[in-house]
């Protein structure tokens, strides 16, 4: 990724000027306000309807269109990797939980903390199921803790059991996406999404459009060599 | 003597799907809403206008350290699997 995205072509793309987006590169803006709205879930179809209508508001540059199956890639792996932490996370918690249950079953007093997570209430749980021989004292220290809380183990179980599986899904999403963005025809995407491209398209003699691709894409590199450069 | 006037930018309007960007603990996701790609895309749009200064230079740091992260994550849960630690079915790709 790193070679698709040096860092010189990095410096081209223009940020975000304002708002709650400041600063971020406006294509990565771009490919993840789909991705959040699409759960992952990318389509050739919905992907051009995207694209062409974020022009009508604000149009892109050409380096900023190329860029598009790069961003996406980007937005694509911060989902994953957020995923991915949410998951290591709740993995701790869940061991945190078993091993103060274990240590109360030992005879240590039951040192809960202060906020419960899901993740903590969920290891909880089923550390006391875990347990040959819960101590009556530990199950209603439990509930107590639960009850203080405002936790019904019930609701408990079905919302991380939900959110699980809604992982599940966005995982699922992400990957199909990485191998879609692998296998379109991103010269394709460029010339049907591109506003310079339809303008040298709409010349009269109709000669641009016939050239080959390579022809084109010089045409297109003088169309950009004439862009004012970027202040850092 | 007079203070002068300080002109405060007004806050942008709230939007769940920016804020679901900016909160680096939420996933990728806003389920429930029922816009098409083209109206979200309007939506961002006007969210992001350009301006002519070059993106900031965290996008590549958090390329890597997003990398790093997904590595340790799937060393995190294939050992555990290998362990016959019990996990839920969201990460069950690290458990084959």
């Amino acid at each position: 990724m790193l070679t698709d995205l040096p860092q010189h072509y990095h410096d081209e793309l223009p940020s975000v000027a304002s708002g709650p987006l400041a600063g971020l590169p406006r294509t990565y803006a771009l490919a993840v306000g789909l991705l959040v709205h699409a759960d992952s879930s990318l389509s050739e179809p919905a992907l051009l309807e995207y694209v062409r209508a974020y022009q009508e508001v604000s149009p892109l540059k050409i380096g900023e269109v190329w860029a598009v199956p790069i961003m996406l890639r980007v937005g694509l792996l911060e989902n994953l990797a957020r995923l991915a932490r949410q998951m290591r996370d709740a993995r701790r918690q869940r061991a945190r939980a078993h091993e103060i249950v274990r240590e109360a079953t030992a005879g240590t007093r039951l040192d809960l903390p202060d906020h419960l997570t899901d993740a903590f209430a969920v290891g909880l749980l089923h550390a006391l199921r875990d347990q040959q021989e819960v101590k009556a004292e530990l199950a209603e220290a439990v509930q107590a803790c639960f009850h203080r809380h405002g936790v019904d183990p019930n609701d408990l179980l079905r919302r991380e059991n939900h959110r699980q599986a809604a992982n599940q899904v966005s995982i699922g999403n992400a990957v199909t996406g990485l191998r879609l963005l692998a296998a379109l025809d991103w010269s394709a995407f460029f010339e049907s999404v591109s506003l310079v491209e339809r303008e040298l398209r709409s010349e009269p003699t109709g000669v641009y459009a016939r050239q080959t691709f390579a022809t084109r894409d010089s045409y297109r590199a003088a169309v950009r060599a004439l862009r004012p450069r970027l202040r850092h | 003597m007079q203070q002068p006037q300080q002109h405060r930018r007004s806050p942008p309007p709230h939007d769940p799907l920016l804020d679901t960007i900016l909160d680096d603990d939420r996933p990728l996701r806003l389920l429930g809403r029922e816009e098409g790609p083209a109206d979200v895309a309007r939506r961002v749009a006007r969210a992001s206008p350009p301006c002519d200064r070059s993106a900031r230079r965290g996008l590549l740091a958090r390329v890597l350290e997003n990398h790093q992260d997904l590595v340790a994550a799937y060393k995190d849960l294939a050992s555990g699997a290998a362990l016959g630690e019990q996990s839920g079915p969201d990460a069950e790709w690290a458990a084959r």
